[in-house]
């Protein structure tokens, strides 16, 4: 059984893609920030420090740690949560 | 909602269930992903592949057992290797593998290919089992090449007039 979250996708396009994802109510994707291209009405977006993991409820400091390791790997401190707060699936 | 890819290539969709729960990948190759994925940082532990590996001693690795979505220059496809099979590649096209590869680097050896090879002087190895995905187009190659048709080097138009031509086409001023 899943622990993550389970959502749909499309990959559309040939040489310029862009990946379509849907989600449930209630689902949550997150994304690197700077990727997002649009969303449905009903989708929240929300800036997370870190990368919204479970893993990571481990206090402040586990935030900070997990943070700063991404900034290593020239990812941004940030990513963006997206969650569909409305009823039925949403893009 | 939709996320675009920063420049042309292919988005690779990873199950990450379908691999044992980790994938490695290359730095800034991560996309977007199902909440739980959790992105963290791989240690080359071997100094060499850190070193010359073209991918720095730091990798990014994708946990969890969601959909994670990566992105690489070019075409991109996957190979399986068969346990103990032996692949090497150019250090920049390695994208992402599993945990059960082995990754390591391997000078290219000889005096003529390290001279004048122009390939660089180290191959990435890659030894099955397990999967490994790999990129036509590292986007510095891509970078390197667009960045010698800019400035004042004008190889493709442009007329006699030079700086003069430049500046009547509004493609700038220096």
């Amino acid at each position: 059984m899943r622990t993550n979250h389970e959502i749909d996708y499309r990959i559309i396009g040939e040489e310029m893609q862009y990946v379509e994802v849907e989600l449930d109510p209630q689902e949550t994707a997150i994304a690197e920030s700077g990727a997002f291209m649009m969303m449905d009405d009903g989708i929240q977006m929300e800036t997370v420090f870190g990368d919204g993991s479970k893993q990571q409820s481990g206090g402040l400091l586990g935030k900070l740690m997990s943070a700063g390791k991404r900034v290593l790997t020239g990812e941004s401190l940030f990513m963006t949560a997206f969650t569909n707060i409305g009823q039925g699936k949403r893009k | 909602m939709s996320f675009a890819s920063p420049y042309p290539g292919k988005i690779i969709p990873l199950d990450l269930m379908n691999y044992n729960g980790k994938i490695v990948c290359q730095k800034d190759a991560f996309l977007c992903a199902a909440k739980g994925v959790s992105i963290g940082i791989e240690f080359q532990r071997k100094l060499g592949t850190g070193l010359f590996g073209g991918e720095g001693f730091i990798m990014q690795k994708l946990e969890g057992d969601g959909m994670a979505f990566v992105h690489a220059g070019g075409h991109v496809f996957e190979r399986d290797l068969q346990p103990g099979e032996f692949l090497r590649i150019d250090t920049g096209c390695l994208v992402a593998y599993t945990q059960t590869v082995d990754y390591d680097i391997q000078f290219v050896g000889g005096i003529k290919n390290t001279l004048f090879g122009g390939e660089g002087l180290f191959f990435a190895t890659l030894r099955g089992p397990g999967k490994v995905w790999i990129q036509t187009l590292p986007i510095s190659r891509l970078a390197s090449r667009i960045i010698s048709y800019g400035g004042f080097r004008r190889k493709e138009e442009g007329s006699i007039l030079g700086g003069l031509g430049n500046m009547i086409d509004g493609d700038g001023w220096r």
